[in-house]
């Protein structure tokens, strides 16, 4: 079988003593959109640090590893993992509130991998959310909440990355703006591009998912094909314990 | 009388209102549970009870007393203790010390009879073996542990525990249960928060649920947990 694009090989991470991930291990096929999905305090966010990172892995015997494109970039710091091609939608958007929409998504570009396409993916961005084109010349911070969520996608894309994390998009957004990002994340997919996207409403991610997983309590404990698993009594037993 | 009486208790940040006109009531010798999403407003409502913040608007009666506003010293030695999501240790004094500022201060007790006291609270949550150690060489759950040591050590009537069990493994989380139902055969009310269902499960007598500051299910610990309106605070919306 081919390599997954990116395999998290029990992984155990956590900040300072206290252990977040026990032994998480999950893969992501390249074209996929893989959902990762649980309560809070479950473990999520450490997920996406850890490719990232910015969380260390704790060493264990037998070893934890992230592998991506099959070489290992666990240990190696965030911006070189970046300039090798994963990009992230951060929690609440995190978009440079005192800095226009366009330099936020020429501040994308920076990576050498996007330097010589930015206009085009500046093009492409537009295209799909043409909020952002309009609002081209506005400070950051003057955006909504549903348009910050867009620019943090749109600077993301810009890296012209082969892997994109997001982390919980939907989050405080309303619902016609949950379903702008789900069809801007099929688009993205569809276009080639490998998602995972860490999520906590259930009715978001996994119908848009080929694959997901179920976090808790820092361990995976469910994989299953993104429809079924919305259909599995297991799903509310693991939030909700009932 | 309850206990504790929540009345339309509301903070507001800014625009963001953290707690909107919560109420509810905690009787004595009960275990209650908030629970919630991200963001709920449990944390915030704890401080509002410990004294460490104040309402915007609504009270606070603590054996029909108001307690609003009062300060958390106060609020301490009128009965009230909380724990902290993480547990605020002074790490460089020993586990033992950390729990006699507790018993010194909660009761004014003198030296030698809060010392006892620290030493049975010690011996309860099971570390008299690291009395004598710095806090700071504790394992997260020891912290834990030392934590509510020390807020039991106050005499606390009412006992807060703010997600004392984050970061605990599934074993530890049991013999966490086991210890807090422990806790309430002293005779001590507890009102937790926890993410754990579970725990939630075996430990509560009831649950109130907040979701963007606002009540939305209180009741029976497995009843509330499928709630429709519970449910969906958890698992999201459906988006057509």
């Amino acid at each position: 079988m081919a390599e997954p694009l990116l395999a998290v090989d029990t992984v155990d991470a956590g900040y300072g003593a206290l252990q977040v991930l026990w032994g998480v291990t999950l893969r992501v096929e390249a074209g996929e959109i893989v959902s990762l999905i649980g309560s809070n305090g479950a473990g999520k966010t450490t997920v996406i640090k850890a490719i990232l990172g910015l969380v260390p892995l704790r060493r264990r015997p037998g070893g934890a590893a992230i592998r991506f494109k099959g070489e290992r970039i666990d240990g190696l710091a965030p911006e070189q993992i970046v300039r090798r091609g994963i990009a992230v939608v951060p929690e609440g958007a995190r978009v440079f509130p005192e800095m226009t929409v366009l330099d936020n998504l020429r501040m994308g570009a920076l990576v050498e991998r996007a330097r010589a396409g930015e206009a085009q993916s500046l093009d492409e961005v537009y295209a799909m959310f043409p909020r952002l084109a309009e609002r081209r010349r506005q400070l950051a911070r003057t955006l909504s909440g549903g348009e910050r969520q867009m620019l943090a996608i749109g600077r993301a894309l810009m890296s012209r990355p082969e892997l994109l994390l997001l982390d919980e998009p939907s989050l405080g957004l309303q619902p016609s703006l949950v379903r702008a990002i789900i069809e801007a994340i099929r688009e993205i997919n569809q276009r080639g591009l490998t998602v995972l996207l860490v999520e906590q409403n259930v009715h978001f991610s996994l119908p848009i998912s080929h694959r997901a997983y179920v976090l808790e309590q820092g361990r995976v404990v469910l994989e299953d094909a993104g429809p079924a698993l919305l259909e599995s009594p297991h799903v509310r037993l693991s939030y909700l314990g009932v | 009388m309850s206990l504790l009486e929540v009345r339309g208790v509301t903070r507001r940040f800014g625009a963001l209102v953290a707690v909107n006109a919560v109420d509810f009531a905690l009787e004595e010798g009960e275990i209650l549970a908030i629970i919630g999403p991200n963001g709920a407003g449990k944390s915030t409502l704890f401080n509002l009870i410990a004294g460490l913040d104040r309402p915007s608007a609504g009270g606070v009666l603590y054996r029909g007393r108001p307690i609003a506003g009062l300060g958390p010293d106060a609020v301490c030695r009128l009965g009230i203790a909380k724990t902290f999501q993480i547990p605020q240790l002074f790490p460089r004094l020993t586990v033992a010390e950390n729990v006699l500022v507790g018993a010194l201060y909660g009761r004014g007790a003198g030296l030698a009879a809060a010392r006892r006291e620290a030493r049975e609270w010690l011996a309860f949550v099971g570390l008299a073996d690291k009395a004598e150690l710095p806090a700071e060489t504790l394992s997260v759950p020891e912290r834990r542990r030392a934590d509510l040591a020390r807020v039991l050590g106050t005499g606390a009537s009412l006992v807060l525990l703010d997600e004392n069990m984050a970061g605990l493994n599934q074993k530890e989380v049991e013999a966490a249960v086991a210890l807090l139902r422990q806790v309430r055969e002293r005779g001590r009310t507890l009102m937790v928060t926890e993410h754990i269902m579970r725990a939630i499960l075996g430990l509560a007598d009831r649950v109130v649920v907040l979701n963007y500051g606002e009540k939305i299910a209180e009741g029976r610990p497995d009843a509330v947990m499928r709630d429709p309106a519970v449910v969906k605070a958890y698992l999201g919306e459906a988006y057509g």
